[in-house]
């Protein structure tokens, strides 16, 4: 497949909203960032199409480039962005209804928000963005056998948060 | 990996609840605008062979040259070196350095 225009602007219809999920969610709800990284990725997607590999996905291209994007980006701030503090800065929630599940994701967001840098990665590209373990490895650029430690030490905690904190 | 696939199967509710807030998520926030064009600008600067534009800047000197007879001698000078750097410009597809040196030359 090559990647003229046409092609690149479906990728980025179909892949954009996972890359700038990715983004929000790395960068602890930081909604204005997402936004930039996501734009500033697909152009240098687009920059780099001629180092695509047509035999591998797609995604994994561009989760290996949106990763190494953040890392940059944690190594300017020199600080770990905080996930939980710009979670709590979301929109409150008026109806009832949807009172019980917005808690419940906001229980979620800081259980995963308090993951490490590399757990948390391991933890979105594999049970967010369903990533298979050998493609995480290549994004990551870790042995499966890391990714695994890893996404066991990551749903170990979070299971461990949401438990501690389910009937509060 | 036995492990991690035994913790899988018994937190399958709770990475079922991630997921769809995931893809929720990723549905309600709008994606910024992408211009993405097929053409480089260095792909839109096509290049002509060098010989086109020498051919094409001598047939200006020459008609420059005939046209003295249109006014004075100073004015064809003029005219021929206009008409030269207007041929090499479009040669160049330098369009509007032409337009500038084209309208230059009729005023």
């Amino acid at each position: 497949m090559r990647l003229t225009a046409d092609t690149f602007r479906t990728l980025y219809l179909e892949h954009g909203p996972r890359a700038q999920g990715f983004f929000l969610r790395m960068t602890g709800y930081d909604r204005e960032l997402a936004r930039d990284l996501t734009q500033d990725l697909f152009m240098r997607l687009w920059s780099a199409r001629g180092s695509y590999d047509e035999g591998r996905p797609f995604s994994t291209w561009m989760f290996a480039i949106a990763y190494n994007m953040l890392k940059n980006e944690y190594r300017r701030r020199m600080t770990v962005m905080e996930y939980v503090d710009n979670a709590d800065k979301e929109e409150p929630v008026t109806e009832t209804d949807h009172l019980e599940q917005e808690q419940r994701d906001q229980m979620l967001r800081s259980a995963i928000g308090r993951l490490p840098e590399p757990q948390k990665v391991v933890f979105l590209l594999r049970y967010e963005e369903e990533l298979p373990l050998s493609e995480i490895a290549r994004v990551c650029s870790i042995p499966e056998g890391t990714v695994k430690s890893r996404l066991f030490s990551a749903l170990t905690a979070v299971r461990e948060y949401c438990k501690n904190n389910e009937n509060q | 990996m036995d492990k991690l696939k035994e913790l899988e199967k018994e937190s399958q509710e709770l990475l079922t609840s991630i997921k769809s807030m995931a893809d929720k998520e990723n549905l309600e926030m709008p994606l910024p605008s992408l211009d993405i064009t097929e053409n480089e600008p260095k792909l839109l600067r096509r290049r002509i062979p060098s010989w086109v534009a020498v051919a094409a800047m001598l047939a200006g000197i020459v008609i420059g040259f005939a046209m003295p007879k249109l006014g004075s001698s100073d004015n064809g000078v003029k005219t021929a070196f206009n008409y030269a750097d207007t041929c090499r410009s479009i040669a160049q597809d330098d369009v509007n350095l032409s337009l500038l040196v084209t309208s230059s030359s009729l005023f």
